[in-house]
This record gives structure tokens, sequence and C-alpha cells, in this order.
């Protein structure tokens, strides 16, 4: 059974506890991908902490923000000061990085206008929208950056198109996508990943297909008309299916020839074998799947086609501009009040939990995916060849209920 | 070495977390508010201002005084009013009133803890009129507490606390003047606001007091048992315990101003007005300056004894109390430690002196003293002063009587190692990183201990129990089979700056960018 997404709810509710950041977080889960730049928030110290909390915490590596701490002065005579401070500070210590300002909440509102700072960057998320509207926000303010590269022979790659809008900071995210480029490679397809750097922008207009992984679209709308590439919007291509779907997808819509050819997935079905007489054990194994829509989306076709496990539920803790079905029973969208009511009580009926860090407070054992992830350590994929491993942790759940009284 | 029984799991990952969350970060005023409202029973937060305000804090570690006094494993459920542009231009205060409404029925808890942020403070939404109109239509009781992100006063005055101490330690009479000025944060000003709108008028308890407990994100603190113990001696010497607070109930609340005499650790506001208001005095002592070590507990209960004109059971109460430590507890501990010699490393602060007086009490001869002042650089104290401060400790400590031969100011950590080989164990609390640091030692084949992690012990509680139980663990310490463990750590893998320890070389330029952008955050 398909379950069709059924939009923002927000607005029904006067009190609700949030399933997702704002647009400021989207903006900086974006902006922080770009490794030749240093995101910093104007805003004060608050609207910087709880950004950079979940950035560092996925990877001690990660510390790029950095902030215009915005104090009571600076709401009545303005916060430019403060910024072209923070500013002068973060050129000095990261001396080849472009810098990229986020406002938040307050310098929205009191109008700080950013126009003439000296930023690379600059974006306005005081909005009162969703984090997937910021996501989608800050990957079309790259598009000024697309638009604007002269055509240059040096840049252009054959066979090459657009990865725009996957999650890397996500536990495994890495590495998924990594896959996904190894998969693509044995067709001789070759990838841009949007955000990836500022520089690496400026192969983008060489491609000649735009894959949207759920966030993104108004770029890929925008690089359509500008540019005339043309653009798919895919899910998340979890198991062998998802992947070959994926790679159906691309053939479909991409300008140039390569041959399917799904024998580069037999190696995957091979190393399965052996623990073919195990899979029987997966079936109508009641299930709960918990991320943005995309990446349900996907995980949950999965999860019934191929392992014939049963998603009793599915919550959608960040919509899209896309519909995406979701393969479930019940399916909550954005609203974490709702998805609470329906797991109370199931909590032990569910068997396996996949879900972000929020999710361990159901069960301590959730396979951890979706954003935010930092309970997890992960160095493998799920996807593509990954796909084992993500069946091998379903089944150390599922074996760890015969234990549990 | 292990680590006592006190410490669960959850406390060390939450330590962890907030370890490597405050690198580059200042919460916000509204995570403060939202742990003091979660330290009292049955209360939910709610945020009145846009929902990603209401995100992130669920993340965020559950506060340690919820955890330990109230037995809760995990936050309250965080409310927000999702505010939107239409609030913003047309007001938020109906919305806010409906969604107390609503959470009210929802959730049916005791008190609902409004908590505004920057949004509705910018527009001028009146949070008190708004508790006012609606308190007859919900079951719970409101509070709300102004908790704009952009003002916050812990920025300010930062030097202040080490100019305090050095003017305390150079004259004795001046200890009581250092005072903690950070009223304006939001946890302070959370309480401050709990206290104003539920405290009401009651029977005055003859002898009895409010306790003020902190430590929201004290983990390895043994919180509870503070607490137990000062209720027992107090009990013992004829003082009742009124309310515990924060870690309490919504009617223990309601009935602080039973007691004749608050003590108060944190809010010296929250204080003052109930003196104003029910003329119950208080005791005020925010960074332990008076109650610190051995002498300080004693201080603490003849102060309260003295109030009420019980001097004389007091002295029979503590007589017996130190007498059981040191005859029966530390005996046995101090003929192990004989022939031991031990280092120290602290970060100069106002219980540095007393707390190296409670080491030689429980019968430690101190070597080598290790004075850090990385901490108080980090958070903005300026060079001048912490360099005095090393110096007058210094000058202060060859004055003990612990034996101390050399005192080594500012060594980065790898030079600390090198000049402790020659000691039994090395005892270190550097405020943060201990437990990386214990490892370093530890890697290095000696031993060392850090009085929270392995004792649950801070030198600012008020409990012998806790003194006990740091002597314990030293002894314990001592024993442990470390040299005979050959540890190659993968954390020490990587490139560890020894100063900013343990940053990663790699990110040392984030470091240090970061300690100079908070100069502007101050300024």
């Amino acid at each position: 059974m398909g379950c069709q997404v059924t939009g923002d709810r927000w607005a029904k509710w006067t009190v609700s506890i949030p399933s997702q950041g704002c647009e400021l977080l989207g903006a900086y889960r974006i902006a922080v991908a770009l490794k030749d730049c240093i995101v910093m928030i104007h805003g004060p110290t608050g609207c910087h902490y709880g950004p950079n909390f979940l950035e560092v915490l996925s990877n001690n590596l990660l510390s790029s923000g950095t902030v215009s701490a915005m104090r009571d002065r600076s709401v009545i005579y303005g916060g430019i000061e403060n910024l072209e401070k923070a500013i002068a500070v973060t050129r000095k210590y990261y001396k080849n990085k472009k810098i990229i300002v986020l406002s938040s909440y307050v310098p929205s509102i009191i109008g700080d206008d950013l126009e003439f700072v000296d930023a690379d960057i600059c974006l306005d998320c005081g909005g009162f929208g969703p984090m997937w509207q910021g996501m989608e926000m800050f990957l079309d303010k790259l598009g000024d950056f697309i638009r604007s590269e002269n055509d240059n022979d040096k840049d252009k790659k054959e066979n090459l198109i657009n990865l725009i809008g996957f999650q890397e900071d996500v536990a495994g995210g890495k590495e998924d996508l990594e896959e996904i480029k190894r998969v693509l490679s044995l067709y001789n397809i070759n990838t841009n990943v949007i955000p990836d750097s500022f520089e690496s922008l400026k192969y983008a207009k060489h491609a000649s297909l735009n894959v949207v992984f759920g966030y993104g679209i108004k770029l890929a709308k925008r690089m359509e008309r500008e540019v005339g590439i043309p653009y798919i919007v895919v899910d998340y291509p979890y198991g062998v299916e998802g992947i070959k779907r994926f790679i159906d997808a691309i053939y479909q819509h991409s300008e140039f020839n390569f041959d399917i050819n799904y024998k580069v997935f037999d190696g995957i079905y091979e190393r399965l074998k052996k623990y073919r007489d195990n899979l029987p054990l997966f079936y109508e194994v009641p299930a709960c799947v918990v991320g943005d829509l995309p990446r349900i989306s996907g995980l949950s076709r999965f999860l019934e086609e191929e392992l014939g496990m049963n998603v009793e539920l599915a919550f959608a803790t960040s919509s899209a501009r896309e519909k995406f079905g979701v393969s479930c029973s019940k399916f909550v969208s954005e609203s974490f009040d709702e998805f609470a009511e329906e797991i109370k009580g199931k909590e032990r009926d569910i068997k396996v939990l996949f879900g972000t860090d929020d999710e361990r407070r159901v069960r301590s054992d959730t396979i951890v995916l979706a954003f935010p992830s930092f309970t997890r350590m992960s160095f493998v994929p799920y996807m593509g060849k990954g796909t084992l491993n993500l069946i091998s942790d379903i089944y150390e759940r599922i074996v760890r209920n015969a234990w549990i009284k | 070495m292990s680590f006592i029984s006190l410490i669960g799991p959850a406390d060390r990952y939450y330590s962890r977390v907030l370890n490597q969350a405050t690198q580059y970060g200042i919460d916000c005023k509204i995570y403060g508010a939202i742990c003091v409202i979660s330290e009292i029973r049955n209360a939910i937060p709610l945020i009145h201002g846009p929902k990603g305000c209401a995100y992130y804090p669920r993340f965020f570690p559950p506060d340690a005084i919820r955890m330990k006094l109230l037995a809760e494993r995990d936050h309250p459920p965080i409310y927000s009013t999702a505010m939107t542009e239409s609030e913003v231009i047309y007001g938020g205060e109906k919305r806010l009133e409906d969604a107390i409404v609503e959470l009210d029925r929802k959730e049916k808890p005791e008190l609902i803890g409004v908590i505004g942020s920057c949004v509705p403070a910018i527009i001028g939404d009146d949070l008190e009129s708004v508790i006012t109109k609606i308190k007859d239509k919900v079951g719970a009781e409101i509070i709300s507490t102004p908790s704009a992100g952009y003002d916050d006063e812990r920025a300010e005055n930062i030097d202040d606390i080490a100019i305090d101490t050095l003017n305390a330690w150079k004259d004795e009479t001046k200890k009581e003047e250092i005072k903690f000025g950070i009223e304006r944060c939001g946890r302070l000003d959370a309480m401050y606001s709990i206290v104003e709108q539920l405290t009401e008028d009651t029977d005055t308890i003859e002898k009895s007091v409010n306790i003020d407990t902190f430590g929201r994100l004290h983990y390895y603190e043994d919180l509870k048992g503070e607490i137990d113990e000062i209720r027992a001696v107090l009990n013992k010497m004829g003082v009742r315990v009124n309310t515990v607070f924060p870690g309490c109930s919504v009617s223990d609340i309601r009935k602080m101003p039973a007691a004749e005499l608050n003590f108060m650790r944190r809010s010296e506001n929250a204080a003052k007005f109930m003196k104003k208001k029910y003329g119950t005095d208080y005791l005020f002592d925010p960074l332990c300056v008076r109650y610190a070590g051995l002498d300080g507990i004693e201080r603490f209960y003849m102060d309260i004894a003295s109030r009420f004109n019980l001097e004389g059971e007091a002295e029979a109460v503590l007589r017996n109390e130190k007498m059981l430590l040191r005859e029966r507890k530390l005996r046995k501990i101090r003929k192990s430690l004989k022939d031991k010699t031990f280092s120290v490393v602290l970060v100069p602060m106002t219980v540095s002196i007393e707390y190296l007086k409670v080491l030689e009490f429980i019968g430690l001869k101190i070597k080598k003293l290790f004075i850090n002042t990385e901490w108080l650089e980090r958070f903005g104290t300026k060079k001048e002063y912490t360099n005095e401060l090393a110096n007058k400790l210094s000058d202060l400590a060859y004055g003990l009587d612990t034996g101390i031969e050399d005192v080594f100011i500012n060594l980065d950590a790898f030079n600390e190692i090198e000049k402790s080989k020659d000691v039994d164990l090395s005892i270190i609390d550097t405020l943060q990183y201990n437990e990386e640091r214990v490892m370093l030692y530890e890697s290095k084949g000696l031993r060392a201990l850090s009085p929270s992690l392995h004792a649950g012990y801070s030198p600012y509680r008020i409990s012998y129990k806790m003194i006990e139980r740091l002597g314990e663990a030293i002894v314990t310490g001592i024993q442990s089979r470390v040299p005979e463990r050959k540890r190659k750590l993968l954390y020490f893998h990587y490139g560890v700056d020894g100063w900013r320890f343990p940053c990663f070389r790699d990110t040392l330029h984030c470091r240090i960018c970061w300690e100079e952008m908070m100069n502007i955050w101050r300024q």
C-alpha cells in the first residue's frame, strides 16, 4: 500500500513538538558541505549553538561554524558591526576559504542589510519555513554561481551528471554517496556533487542531467531554465531493486548512451547466498521508518519489496517539494505529536525501528540513518553493495528480539 | 582505574557530548531556562517562538539535576508555539494563549513554563498579561520567563571572578564580596521567575531552611548524595529542610516562604525577592567561597545554626561527624597513603586552597603542583589576571603543610607528564577534559585520577561523604595496575595540542578563531 504525502501540516497546530529544524538549519547543513567555505551565522550565539552542536558531534573534524554573536545593543543599533568584526576574525584564521553568511531571525526582523557585507555568499534565513525549505533555498542560491561561470572547455567532462542535495551529513552518508558514485562509474557515468565545494560548481553547467535526491528541485528547475539541463527527482536508492531503478531513471533521461547491465549487482546476490535461509526471518516483521521523506520513501520500498517486511508506520520528519510515495500501513507527515500518538503502545510490536537520534528514546537499538544521526558511528554504506550491511544490521535487531523477555 | 558506581553510562555519554559541543559554541538562554523548568516535577517547557528554537534542545543532554534528583532519564517534551510571519506582524499573544490551553489539555502538567525567545521579545509580546488572562482557564500553574538569546549577561565581567579571587586571597576579609555576576542568564532568569510567580504566603515553619542546589550539567557529581547529607546533618542539629530547589515539585516551591532561611547558591535575585516579599533571610555563596573545604562545611552548618540559636547542638553534631570521618573512615586510608607521593593538577579558582587542604587532610603528600590557566583563558579571562592568579596560588600553596616541593605554572600536558614520573599518583582536575588527561597519563604508564570521574567529588560541594569517597578512590588509584598495562590508545594516534589539550592539531586554528570570536560577544 502506498501512502502519499499530505504536505506541510504545521499551520494546523497551535502547540507542537517540532519534527525538524528551521530554515537556518537546512541552509547550514547544505552550506557546511562546501569544503572550501566557512559558514558564519549572523545572529545571537544560540542560533549557532544548535546547528554547530549537530555538526561537530557528527564529524569531529567539522567546525566550520562561526557566529556574529549579536547581543542587545545589536538589536537596538543593528548587527552589521558585530558581523563585520566576526568576518575579519574569520578571514584571519581561514585564509583560503570563502565565507558564507546565513542570517537568523533576529537580524532578519530588525532589517540588517547584508548587501555590502564582505562575504562571498549571504543568505537571509530568517523566514519561518521548515528545515527542508532552507536546504532548497541554499541550493537555489548556489545557482547564482553556476550561471555566472564562463564557459571553459577544460572544465568539461564527458557523460557527466550532477548529483544534487544528497545528505552526506548523516551516519554513513558519505559512504553511501561514494558507493553511488562507484556504481555510476561502472556505467562510465561521471558525477559532480552539489554541494561539494564552491570550486566544483564550475563543472555543474556541463552536466547532461541533474539528479535531485529530494532537495534541490528549485535549483534544478532554474538550471533547466537557464542552462538547459533536464532533471529527475529520485528518492534514496536502498536495496538492489532500488539502485537498479535509480540507474534506469538516469538511463531514460540522460542524453548519453550506456548499457543497462544489471550483472554489476550479481556480487551482492552471491554474497547474500550463504545466508539465504535466514531471509524468511525478515518476512512480515513489523517495522517503523522515520526520517526525511526522500529517504523513507526509498527505504520503505526496499523493506517491503525485497525483504518482505511490513512497514507499519512511516514518519516523514521533513517533507519535500516533490510528492514521494511511501510504502507503509500508516503514514505521518511532519507532526511529531501525531507520530508519538501512533507509536504509543506499539513500541514492543515494532521489531525494527529506523530513524534519527530521537528514535533512540523509543528503541535504543534504532538503526539511525536519518538526520540527525550523531549517536551512530558508521564507516560503511547501506546503499549499493552496502545493502548487505543494512540487511546484516536488520538481522541483528530481529535476532536480538529472540532473547528479549 | 575504574569509575565509581555512581556514574552510569548515560552520565559518561552526556558529559562526552557536552565536551564536544562546547568547543565552538555558547548555548542559548532558552536551554538554561528549559533545564530549570525540567528540574520541576511534572513541569513542561513551552517555547514561545519559531519552531526552530524548540528543535535543538531535545538533542542536548538532559539536565543532571532532573536525572539525579527527580530520577528522570530524559527531557520533558519540549513544545513550541511555532510562531510564523503572521505573528511577527500581528503579535503572538493569541497564539500563545491557544497554545497554553491546548498544552494543558494534552499533557495535563502541573506547571507550564513559558519561555519567551528572541522573536516575541523583539515584537513586544506581553507574556505576563497572557498568563494573567489565561490562568483561570487551565489546570496547570503557568510561569513565564524572558529568554531572548541576545539579552545575555554571561558575556560580561568575565575578569571579575579572577580579580575578586585575587583580592580574597590577598585579604581574607574580602572573601565574601565575591559574586558571580550572571543573573541575566537563561537559568537564573528562569529560577527567579519561578520563585517570583509561584511562591505564596504561608505559615512559617520554625527552624526550617530552603536549600538551593546547582549542577545542571554536572553528570559526574553526586548531587543527590550532597543534598541527602545536608538534610541528615541539619536534621540532627534540629533544623528542617523545607524545600530543595530546584529538583522538587510545584507544591514544594509554593511553600518555600514557610522556611525561615534560604541558602542560595545561584540566584541572589530570587533570594532578595523572598526577603522583600516574605521576610525570608538568606545566605548566599555562589562560588562556594565561604563554604568550601572542611572549614567551609563547618562554617555552613554553624551559619545556619546561628540563625536559629542552635550553635551548641550544631557543634556537638559536627564534632561527631568530623570524628567519624577522621578517626573511623580516614584512618585506614591515611595508613595506605603514608609513604606515597602525589602530584596535583588544577585550575586556580576560589576553592583551590581549600581543595588542597582537603587533600592534605586525607593524608596526601603533594610533591608537585601544576597550575593550569588554559580553561580560564579559553573563556576569556585576560592573561594578566590568570598569571597573577597562578603566581598567588603558587605562593599560598608553598605555605601549606602538604610538603609541596615544586610548583609549575602552565606546562603543556606532555611536559606536565614528564615532570610527574616520580610520583605515585597524579590527581587531575582541569574542569574539563579530565578523562582525556587521565587517559594520556595512563597511556604513558603513570597512575592518574580525576576526583569527579573516579570519586564523584567536587570541591564546591558541602559534603563529608564526598571527602571520604575521594580518599577511597585515591587508595584504589595507587593500587591500580596501570603500569602493567601497555596501552597504545587510538585516541592519541592523532596529533594533539598540549596546551589546548586535547584539541586536534588539525583543527587548532578553529579553536583559536573561536576564542577570538568570543571577544566580540563579550564587547
